[in-house]
């Protein structure tokens, strides 16, 4: 109310002022209402999004609940969705671009298409990155290190970018000078109801990985959490989990532990030579444990050939394997209990025939991989050959066909919000 | 009395065709008078208000918010728009080139345009109004923030500050 009023009396001051007015200067001496009627007739909600973060003024008069209305009534609502497509370097060459790229799934309208390509990236530009996580509108990025060739050096915790496509807003969360030398298992954004989105408005997970403190050639997961100035931080990392936990120890090595899926609010990473012993972290509670799959799932255990799957339609946890080059669908039955095997389909056979398919090579010497896997479909290479193809989960057919399968690695769902929540804070009230 | 009503008509009808012919005179706020057509003059829904109301016809009508250069421009269009018919597709296809040459032409002075979209407001002539308007909107298109900022001549003014007033925003409402 008493926003309203104050807003209401600014207003009224603003337009009488500009009665007397003659001299028009520039767009900011034309008063609010006829601000009002030229931002009414932005062609889309896109673009209006990015006029609301030009300056202070602006954004106060879009934010304005009766504009919203009016401008929605008059071009309804717009939304961008599409896929952000990453290239694993284990499986393909980088692109020009970078290591990720943006799938519009609905046509961008003009000026979009150069917000998701991130050239608005700090430190060089959207080269400098890669793509982490993609949630509620938000990207999680890490600042690329320079490859000395180890797989390793590729795993230490770096500067992270937290940004919003649509308004080209950013956030750098730089990585404490304390930490530079740690191990980093995985980043997340967390997608919980504590935070509502947004630049300002968000809470990130990194998941470090450290000697056991009492146990002789053991490691131990450690976890961080920072939140946004929106969603009650102060901008600094904060320890969740830095001391041993009981029962969840790791090997030592760091290249035995390998993130193998998200799911149903879980993060999970396979281990290496531990008769499927699986870490968990649990995303609501941010507490970390050691499941253990049954041998009829797990076994025999590579990291390329498992993969965790949820969040489909049922709800239900699936595994993904690829067991003697049958790609093989676990799911667990309702209430967490037993795992049976629910599909099944050999890729020799059902890839017979597609172009590029070498006959006497491929399948021949061991298992094909899983290079991505979702709820939709899993992303699949023989071993001999970089040759992509997916399964699509619903019918177990193959194909080479999709746009999906130029893209070797994992892929992110992106959608915007409705709209962005600096301007959804000033319209709730 | 349908003879008398018809004759009242017939008189307004008369009247009306009358008053489409009367001269009308603007003045500028530097003094300078522009004599229009009432058809011209009556695009302006303020000065077709003040004609109808009886106003001051033949004194002319003073506008204090409107310069002679940007009241030359208005005057332009409203004769264009006033003056001339609208009825066949060559007509209408005259009247919109008129409008996309007169516009492109003002687009090259942003602060002409600002004047122009004023004095439109201002006169409340809708169709001016309109293409003016959807004229800066278009420019907003396809641009960034940034780039917004530039083609303004905005000043960057989003602080973290300006994140504390939201949030406070959002406590007190």
């Amino acid at each position: 109310m008493a926003r309203g009023r104050r807003r209401r009396r600014r207003q009224r001051r603003k337009r009488a002022s500009t009665k007397q007015l003659t001299a028009v200067v520039t767009v900011q001496d034309v008063p609010d209402h006829v601000l009002e009627m030229i931002l009414l007739r932005v062609h889309s909600s896109a673009c209006l999004v990015r006029a609301a973060a030009s300056c202070r003024r602006w954004r106060r008069v879009v934010a304005d609940a009766a504009f919203l209305h009016s401008f929605r009534t008059l071009h309804g609502a717009h939304r961008v969705a599409g896929v952000y497509h990453t290239v694993d370097p284990a499986y393909g060459r980088p692109l020009p671009s970078g290591n990720f790229v943006f799938v519009p799934s609905t046509p961008l309208a003009a000026g979009d298409s150069c917000c998701f390509a991130l050239d608005f990236l700090p430190y060089g530009g959207r080269g400098s990155w890669e793509l982490l996580d993609c949630r509620r509108g938000l990207l999680l990025l890490s600042k690329k290190r320079p490859r000395f060739g180890g797989v390793a050096t590729s795993r230490r915790f770096t500067d992270l970018v937290v940004c919003e496509p649509l308004t080209r807003r950013y956030q750098v969360i730089p990585c404490p000078a304390n930490l530079k030398f740690f191990m980093c298992l995985g980043v997340f954004l967390l997608d919980d109801d504590a935070a509502t989105g947004g630049v300002s408005n968000f809470r990130v997970i990194a998941v470090l990985f450290d000697h056991h403190r009492w146990l002789d050639y053991r490691g131990m997961p450690m976890s961080m959490m920072f939140s946004s100035s929106g969603s009650g931080g102060d901008g600094t990392w904060q320890v969740v989990q830095w001391e041993t936990i009981e029962d969840a120890d790791l090997p030592d090595w760091i290249e035995h532990i390998t993130f193998v899926g998200r799911a149903n609010g879980r993060i999970y990473w396979g281990i290496e030579n531990e008769d499927g012993a699986t870490l968990v972290l649990d995303e609501s509670t941010t507490e970390f444990s050691i499941t253990m799959f049954p041998e009829n799932v797990w076994a025999p255990y590579d990291k390329y050939t498992f993969r965790v799957i949820g969040d489909g339609d049922d709800g239900a946890l699936r595994v993904v394997r690829v067991i003697n080059n049958d790609l093989k669908v676990f799911t667990q039955l309702a209430g967490g209990g037993e795992w049976v095997l629910e599909k099944t389909v050999s890729l020799p056979e059902a890839t017979r025939g597609l172009p590029g398919r070498e006959e006497g090579l491929f399948f021949q010497h061991g298992e094909a991989m899983i290079v991505a896997a979702n709820a939709a479909y899993v992303l699949v290479t023989p071993r001999e050959k970089a040759w992509m193809f997916s399964v699509e989960l619903g019918t177990m057919e193959v194909e080479r066909e999709h746009d999906r399968n130029w893209y070797p690695g994992a892929a992110y769902q992106y959608e915007s919000l409705p709209w962005p929540p600096a301007l959804q804070v000033c319209t709730d009230g | 009395m349908a003879t008398g009503s018809g004759a009242a008509a017939a008189a307004a009808d008369a009247e009306e065709k009358e008053s489409g012919s009367r001269m009308i005179t603007l003045t500028s706020n530097e003094g300078k008078a522009f004599v229009v057509t009432e058809a011209s003059a009556r695009q302006s829904a303020t000065i077709r208000s003040m004609v109808d109301d009886g106003g001051c016809v033949d004194k002319g009508f003073p506008l204090p918010n409107v310069d002679s250069k940007t009241l030359a421009r208005v005057i332009q269009y409203c004769d264009e728009h006033g003056n001339k018919e609208a009825h066949t597709v060559d007509e209408r296809a005259a009247l919109a080139k008129f409008d996309k040459d007169f516009i492109a032409e003002l687009d090259a002075d942003k602060a002409f345009l600002y004047d122009v979209t004023m004095a439109a407001n201002y006169l409340h002539i809708q169709g001016l109004f309109a293409l003016t308007t959807q004229c800066i909107a278009d420019t907003i298109k396809g641009k960034t923030p940034e780039e917004i900022r530039t083609a303004f001549g905005i000043e960057y003014d989003l602080t973290a500050q300006d994140e504390e007033e939201i949030k406070e925003e959002d406590t007190h409402a």
